[in-house]
């Protein structure tokens, strides 16, 4: 199932945040969205997974209009996200945090909510207890732990806001492999909001770049990072 | 019912009116400028009771005395309390202000309800006349000397407080204060002595109240719920909009409550008070003709 | 120590070797001392220390600060106690009338001011407690108002004799009331999946809604199961106290069982039920300052108001269920 994301504007005040944005996240792919600070990639998220309530235009999954849903509705639809400023549960251990992730997208008990969480955490590598609790977690940890709660809820589309934001070149890499991996290994098609263009680049199938709220250039990595519109709005920013 | 009866009725609502009035904008100023829903505000009524009494029963002064004592007693308690509980509460205030000052003044309520029981006892205080015994005789309609002269001084001490905030120098800071704290500290105002001064005077307000109708609300401990609740009421109704619209309410609330005594008691009014706060409070919790904005009452 | 959360069934902490003893000593107390009093103290502790971890189990989990708490205790009181009186029916089946008749009201509250601000449930449920107590005040037909409702004892049942002016037979009842309301809280905060949705909602809002969970469903549920609670208790206080007055509704009680839940429940349930025993025992050895209780208490509230920035949903919010 395709995300399709059709002419959303939405305004906070004065300020036009999105400005008639219109793409598509195919059903299999990995999707970038990129742009300068200020772009309206995070706003965009937060329409896509019912945190805002665009002004006006659709989002479509499927047959289902987004758009008017709550976030929890959303997330029983199969799209699940991780947020800019990492959100868990300080005083839940990893694998409650985990738990919480499975337990309510799936009508299983707790005993089997407890296994399979201990799977997913596996399967993404966690490198510490799971009796841990999450607050005691570093940065890069939290991130890692939040990708593997969204990972439990079984989800269908993952978007995923800037996750390896600080994080070191080998943490990059370990994310940036198992983004490739969700996606190759379990279908999962990712939506990924990034200022690290590099990880943009190596991770992605398409990626789209957004200004000022407008969508300027859309097309796989090697188009984008000789797009001149897209290094104008970069200049004297990262090399792409 | 001839219209005689109607219209006395009508004079001693808008008397009530009046008092109710004296509540409300008393909340609402306090509301409105330090951004405190009291719910001890009754309790401010209490006090100017106690001192009304003082003055009138135990001192055998006058009424205009005895009410300017209550004044002057009440808004110092209430600057009291305003230095010593809301001054360090907003200093030390978390994300969370409202519920805090909300709680804290439930407890202030109760502490203010409990040195008065310790302190005077559970019985009733009063005063057989405010003014004088008599009936005067108004263009034909009779109406008690008392609840005559509560209505007038009640009134008067409305019409002051708008000149006040509307005419004086300070009054125009008060309102500078309401509309945007941040630009009028920037243009040198003291805003802890503005919140002062507010409070003083929110609280003035409720104790000329209280002690206006000490003959016929005597003081006792946990009277002030009464008036607290009527004085929400206003508020709530008018949502914090301009004064005249409080006094408005306030004045309509009081002849219903005149007219409705014909059918329902006291007990059951106050109950049919309170569902209708409630129903308010979930389907127009900003106010029946109210705009979203909480503060900024006194824009117009 | 602090880091590590075993995920097994049982821990050995300092707490559970204290607990234990703790809880034989407190139940064995009234039955060797055999004093009247002294199970009247013990009594009025356990009820307020369960209505105080009850409260708290609203405020702890999901910062909702319910301000006619009294009132619907009350309501269960005055609902168990009617039926007993008018219509003649078994107080025992009056506990479950009273839970009912507040868990119905908690509902309906719920469901029509949890989606507003705390400030508006906090306002609305201070209202609601009031104009529950109007009620009563008004009705005096029924309730006999502020001439005070008279209320039957418990029938007695097997050896357990109700008249019995030593009180035993009630304590026995409040404790097994007690034990049963906090394991039904303990059970419910840690072993159920909606336990997992009231501490995922605590711990972060826009998090547990993604993972699926509806805030509202949840403020909804927990909002009733401690309102049931209170009107549960209110029945056992009821047929305990045996007269009631409007009183039992207002404010100044709920701020009694807010600080009891504030002073001990900062910890846990434990504390809620050790900070009541501390409370009423005080109060009581401190008989002169019988007066002065209210006053302390509204000072208490406003110090805690002032010097707890977090204010008083983050201070109990600190809990950590066990």
């Amino acid at each position: 199932m395709a995300l399709r994301i059709g002419s959303v504007v939405k305004r906070f005040g004065g300020l036009l945040a999105l400005n008639d944005v219109s793409f598509e996240v195919r059903s299999n792919e990995i999707l970038g969205l990129i742009g300068p600070n200020g772009s309206g990639k995070t706003t965009l998220i937060n329409c896509i997974s019912g945190f805002y309530r665009p002004d006006s235009g659709r989002i479509l999954y499927g047959e289902k209009n987004l758009t008017r849903l709550k976030p929890y509705e959303i997330s029983r639809l199969g799209i699940t996200r991780t947020f800019q400023i990492v959100e868990v549960f300080p005083k839940l251990s990893v694998l409650e945090n985990v738990m919480v992730g499975m337990a309510f997208s799936n009508p299983i008990d707790l005993n089997e909510t407890r296994h399979k969480s201990r799977e997913i955490l596996e399967y993404v590598g966690f490198p510490r207890e799971e009796g841990i609790l999450a607050r005691y977690l570093n940065t890069g940890q939290m991130k890692l732990l939040s990708v593997a709660r969204a990972l439990a809820s079984s989800p269908k589309l993952l978007l995923l806001d800037e996750t390896v934001a600080g994080l070191s070149e080998s943490e990059q890499t370990k994310i940036a492999d198992l983004v490739k991996k969700i996606n190759t290994e379990l279908g999962i098609a990712v939506l990924l909001v990034e200022h690290a263009t590099k990880f943009v680049m190596e991770v992605c199938d398409r990626i789209v770049v957004l200004q000022e709220g407008r969508k300027i250039a859309e097309g796989p990595p090697e188009e984008i990072s000789k797009d001149e519109k897209v290094l104008e709005a970069y200049l004297g920013r990262e090399e792409i | 019912m001839d219209v005689t009866t109607v219209i006395e009725l009508l004079l001693a609502g808008l008397g009530r009116g009046a008092i109710y009035a004296l509540m409300a904008l008393g909340l609402a100023l306090i509301f409105g400028i330090l951004n405190i829903p009291s719910f001890a505000q009754g309790e401010f009524y209490m006090v100017g009771t106690y001192f009304g009494w003082v003055g009138l029963s135990i001192l055998g002064l006058g009424p205009f005395v005895a009410l300017l004592i209550a004044a002057f007693a009440t808004s110092l308690v209430g600057i009291c309390c305003e230095k010593i509980l809301f001054a360090p509460l907003r200093r030390f205030a978390g994300e969370e202000w409202l519920v805090n000052v909300f709680v804290l003044t439930l407890g202030l309520s109760l502490v203010l309800q409990n040195v008065a029981l310790v302190t005077a006892g559970p019985l009733y205080y009063g005063a057989p006349y405010f003014w004088g015994p008599g009936t005067a005789d108004l263009f034909g309609f009779r109406i008690s000397y008392d609840r005559l002269m509560i209505a007038v001084l009640a009134t008067t001490t409305i019409v002051i407080f708008w000149v006040f905030l509307k005419r004086t120098r300070l009054g125009r800071t008060i309102r500078a204060v309401a509309q945007n704290a941040d630009a009028a500290s920037l243009t040198g105002v003291n805003l802890g002595r503005i919140y002062t001064i507010t409070f003083g005077v929110g609280c003035m307000l409720s104790g000329v109240a209280g002690a206006l109708m000490v003959a016929i609300l005597p003081a006792y401990p946990t009277m002030g719920i009464i008036p607290l609740y009527k004085g929400w009421f206003v508020v709530i109704v008018a949502g914090l909009g301009t004064i005249g619209g409080c006094i408005s309410i306030a004045l309509l609330l009081g002849v219903l409550e005149a007219v409705g005594l014909l059918v329902a008691s006291e007990g059951w009014q106050s109950f049919l008070y309170i569902i209708i706060i409630c129903i308010l409070l979930i389907f127009k919790p900003f106010g029946v003709f109210g705009k979203r904005e909480v503060r900024g009452i006194w824009e117009k | 120590m602090g880091e590590m959360k075993k995920i097994t069934m049982t821990r050995i902490t300092w707490k559970n070797i204290i607990a234990l003893p703790s809880l034989a000593l407190m139940i064995a107390t009234p039955f060797v001392v055999r004093d009247s009093y002294i199970s009247h103290i013990f009594i009025l502790a356990l009820l307020y220390g369960t209505l105080a971890a009850s409260f708290d189990f609203a405020v702890g989990y999901l910062g909702i600060v319910n301000f006619g708490y009294a009132a619907f205790m009350g309501l269960g009181a005055y609902t168990s106690a009617i039926a007993a009186v008018t219509f003649g029916i078994n107080p025992w089946l009056g506990l479950l009338l009273g839970g009912a008749a507040a868990g119905l009201l908690g509902l309906a509250t719920g469901v029509l001011t949890l989606r507003l601000y705390g400030i508006f449930v906090a306002c609305f449920t201070w209202f609601l407690g009031m104009g529950l107590m109007f009620l009563v005040a008004v009705t005096p037909e029924v309730t006999r108002g502020y001439l005070g409702l008279s209320v039957p004892f418990f029938p007695n049942v097997w050896i357990l004799d109700f008249t019995d002016p030593l009180r035993l037979s009630y304590f026995t009842i409040m404790v097994i009331l007690s034990l049963s309301i906090l394991s039904l809280m303990y059970y419910l905060g840690n072993r159920t999946k909606m336990g997992l949705a009231f501490r995922a909602l605590r711990g972060s809002e826009p998090a547990a809604m993604v993972c699926g969970i509806n805030p509202l469903k949840y403020r909804v549920i927990n909002f009733t199961i401690t309102c049931a609670i209170a009107g549960t208790l209110g029945s056992f206080y009821a047929h305990y106290i045996r007269i009631l007055t409007p009183n039992l509704l207002q404010t100044s009680q709920t701020i009694q069982i807010l600080v009891i839940a504030y002073l001990g429940g900062r910890g846990s349930l434990w504390g809620s039920i050790i900070g009541a025993f501390l409370i009423i025992t005080l109060l009581e050895v401190l008989r002169p300052l019988e007066a002065y209780r209210f006053i302390i208490y509204g000072v208490i509230l406003i110090l805690v108001m002032i010097f707890y920035p977090g204010g008083l949903a983050r201070l109990l919010t600190r809990k950590e269920l066990y």
